[in-house]
């Protein structure tokens, strides 16, 4: 792994997003529930039985709308919440006991990089301080020399130099903290990231560098990520596999590819239609009055979670839930329509 | 689309300059703005945070606090009013009647105490002589215009009890309560999941174009640009890099940023093995913005006289704008030059 961190300093190189992809299951997730309460003995099903598997290598994308339990999704497999109930196992090791010494490991090799990258810097910790703190954590340079060439070399990773280790996050752009954020997550040699709108907040012109530099890291250092966003024609360029989610359910999962040319479920459909194409010949698609809006996740319907906005909707989406179903050529469909 | 514009500007808009009087000196928010909007027309003021576009509109509705705002010269000229001099009762007058604004966030811009039809009578009765029942009646069939189904009910309601996507709509029955001349959307959307910015987006042009108002809208997302506006002004650290009608701006941009900008967002069917274009560097500090072109630390085309002096505006025919010295007859050689080596350059090449 060294040897790789060695070479990241050079020229960016492009990597198909096929390149890293393998067909190894690296997490494989099955029938994870994450129920909040909300108090008068309410609660929100934020996660609501959600079954799939995410191969070395990959970005897997997780698409949907604020609400739709992406963010949940990726913190519960972080650790970060505790499931209620469901499995979660780590190359073919079950991880739902909290304590044990693989959920130990798993924590070293996975990494966060956060939305926001203004709110998740402590602006009282220099740059190499924040960098540097999960190698001081788990003790992992011996001397203050190692410690500092390992934040030269992380920094450098990222396109930052060494002598920005001793300044402050205010000192610099959102593009350069996102950066920031990502050369910590980088530090104990991650072997899997949650992107969680990790490009979202930032300007168009910046976006652009850092998913070029995610790319590069995922190639350079074989990373397996899970991206969760919500801008589709970004999702559709990084990510090998993605997963449409709605109210706390995976709708869709397949080849992004080909999720994005011919949707399946009619909530992708929707999604898909109503993306604006950044030109202005391309006519705009109308979407019809009913398109309504999500419903709360206190109140999910009995039978299909999207059944209230459907266009195609029977008297059997209202009562029965579809599960995912196998289409074929890896692609996975959560509809009656398929049946 | 154009055919629907009438040539009789309702806003003008003319080397605006507005800073902000900081602690850590004078920030340069706006730099010498020049834009109009005829009524029925669109205009997409696009550019990233820190470019100047929300400062610009607010100026035309002087929303700004002033100190620290400052409006140190140029002109704004709505519906025959000078709105740079003008008063406060003058600017009463004109808020909520020929001009209304829709902000970011809905969540924010509504008060949560007051009912929300009371939040759009207040507006009704503020610019009307009429009795309140009847200012009420009025706000119900806003909000019924404005697609809330049950306005009845609704009006009686809190924000809270609205959804993220209704409450963008009650803002948008606010701000159109006295039909106004002018539609300012800062970012309308962008807080917004995206079948409900379609859903408003849609809601916005129909109205638009029932009343035939000017819209100026705000936003950093280039989908929604192409979709919306009819004209498009591209900012860049306080000042109109580039503006022209929507399809000369998508299809043959002239200015490296306006340029680098479009190359920089995905596009569907992208390929996937290259990266994506990405424009190096960061925006300026506006505090003390570059002598030169504010763009030339990030261009791949600098010159040794984009450093040094501000670019004039060139006017390039059917009102498209562009401020770049590539477009000096001087600056041609040393285009064709480095545009060749680069490889970057799209078809149109970029000088004439």
């Amino acid at each position: 792994m060294s040897e790789s961190l060695g070479e990241a300093t050079g020229v960016p190189q492009a990597g198909a997003p096929a390149a890293t992809a393998t067909k190894e299951p690296y997490l494989e997730v099955a029938n994870l529930k994450k129920y909040f309460p909300v108090g008068h003995h309410r609660t929100v099903k934020a996660v609501d039985d959600v079954t799939f598997t995410v191969y070395r290598g990959e970005t897997l994308a997780l698409v949907g709308e604020s609400g739709c339990g992406k963010s949940t999704l990726g913190r519960t497999i972080l650790g970060l919440y505790k499931p209620t109930s469901g499995s979660i196992k780590y190359q073919g090791k079950e991880m739902s006991g909290f304590h044990s010494a693989d959920r130990k490991a798993f924590a070293r090799k996975a990494q966060m990089i956060f939305q926001d990258p203004y709110a998740s810097l402590n602006p009282r910790m220099s740059v190499g301080d924040i960098v540097a703190e999960g190698l001081d954590i788990h003790h992992l340079c011996k001397t203050e020399e190692e410690r500092d060439a390992r934040i030269e070399e992380l920094l450098h990773l990222v396109g930052l130099n060494s002598e920005q280790a001793d300044r402050y996050p205010s000192e610099f752009s959102g593009g350069q903290r996102q950066r920031i954020g990502i050369a910590r997550a980088l530090a104990l040699n991650p072997e899997f990231i949650v992107c969680d709108e990790a490009v979202s907040a930032l300007d168009v012109s910046i976006q652009a560098q850092i998913v070029n530099l995610l790319r590069r890291l995922q190639s350079q250092m074989g990373l397996t990520y899970l991206f969760i966003a919500h801008n589709l024609n970004m999702v559709r360029y990084i990510s090998h596999r993605v997963a449409v989610m709605y109210l706390g359910t995976i709708v869709e999962l397949g080849d992004a590819e080909e999720v994005f040319q011919s949707p399946a479920h009619p909530y992708t459909q929707m999604l898909v239609d109503v993306l604006p194409v950044a030109d202005p010949d391309v006519p705009r698609k109308v979407l019809a009055r009913e398109s309504g809006e999500m419903p709360s996740p206190i109140d999910v319907p009995v039978g299909c979670p999207f059944c209230t906005r459907c266009p195609h909707r029977t008297e059997r989406c209202e009562k029965e839930r579809p599960h995912l179903r196998d289409m074929g050529d890896g692609r996975q469909v959560a509809c009656h329509l398929f049946d | 689309m154009a055919d629907d514009t009438s040539k009789k500007p309702l806003l003008v808009v003319k080397d605006l300059q507005v800073s902000f009087d900081t602690a850590s000196g004078e920030v340069q928010a706006v730099r010498g703005v020049s834009f109009h909007v005829s009524p029925g027309e669109t205009l997409a003021l696009v550019g990233e945070s820190g470019s100047g576009k929300s400062v610009t509109a607010q100026t035309i509705m002087r929303l700004n606090p002033e100190p620290p705002a400052r409006i140190k010269a140029g002109s704004v000229m709505l519906d025959g009013v000078e709105v740079t001099k003008a008063d406060d009762k003058t600017m009463q007058d004109l808020r909520g009647k020929t001009v209304g604004m829709v902000f970011q966030d809905p969540m924010t811009a509504m008060n949560p105490t007051m009912r929300v039809g009371r939040q759009i009578d207040e507006v009704v009765l503020e610019h009307n002589k009429i009795a309140n029942s009847e200012a009420w009646e009025r706000a119900v069939r806003i909000i019924d215009a404005v697609r809330i189904p049950n306005a009845a009910d609704r009006a009686r309601q809190y924000p809270s009890q609205f959804s993220g996507g209704m409450r963008q709509r009650g803002v948008i029955g606010i701000s159109i309560a006295n039909v106004p001349k002018l539609l300012i959307a800062d970012e309308p959307t962008t807080a917004l999941d995206v079948t409900i910015q379609a859903q408003i987006i849609d809601l916005l042009l129909s109205i638009q174009k029932e009343e035939r108002m000017a819209m100026i809208f705000i936003t950093h997302d280039l989908g929604v640009t192409a979709q919306v506006a009819h004209r498009i002004a591209v900012m860049y650290a306080g000042r109109i890099v580039e503006q022209g009608d929507a399809h000369t701006i998508y299809h043959h941009p002239v200015h490296p940023y306006t340029k680098g900008l479009l190359k920089s967002v995905p596009k569907p069917g992208q390929d996937r093995s290259v990266d994506l274009y990405a424009i190096e560097g960061a925006p300026p500090n506006l505090i003390d913005p570059p002598k030169g072109c504010a763009f030339s630390p990030r261009c791949e085309k600098c010159m040794r006289i984009c450093k040094e002096l501000q670019p004039p505006a060139t006017d390039l025919g059917h009102g498209h704008v562009c401020s770049c010295w590539l477009l000096d007859p001087r600056a041609k050689a040393v285009a064709d030059a480095v545009g060749a080596g680069a490889g970057t350059s799209s078809e149109e090449g970029g000088a004439r």
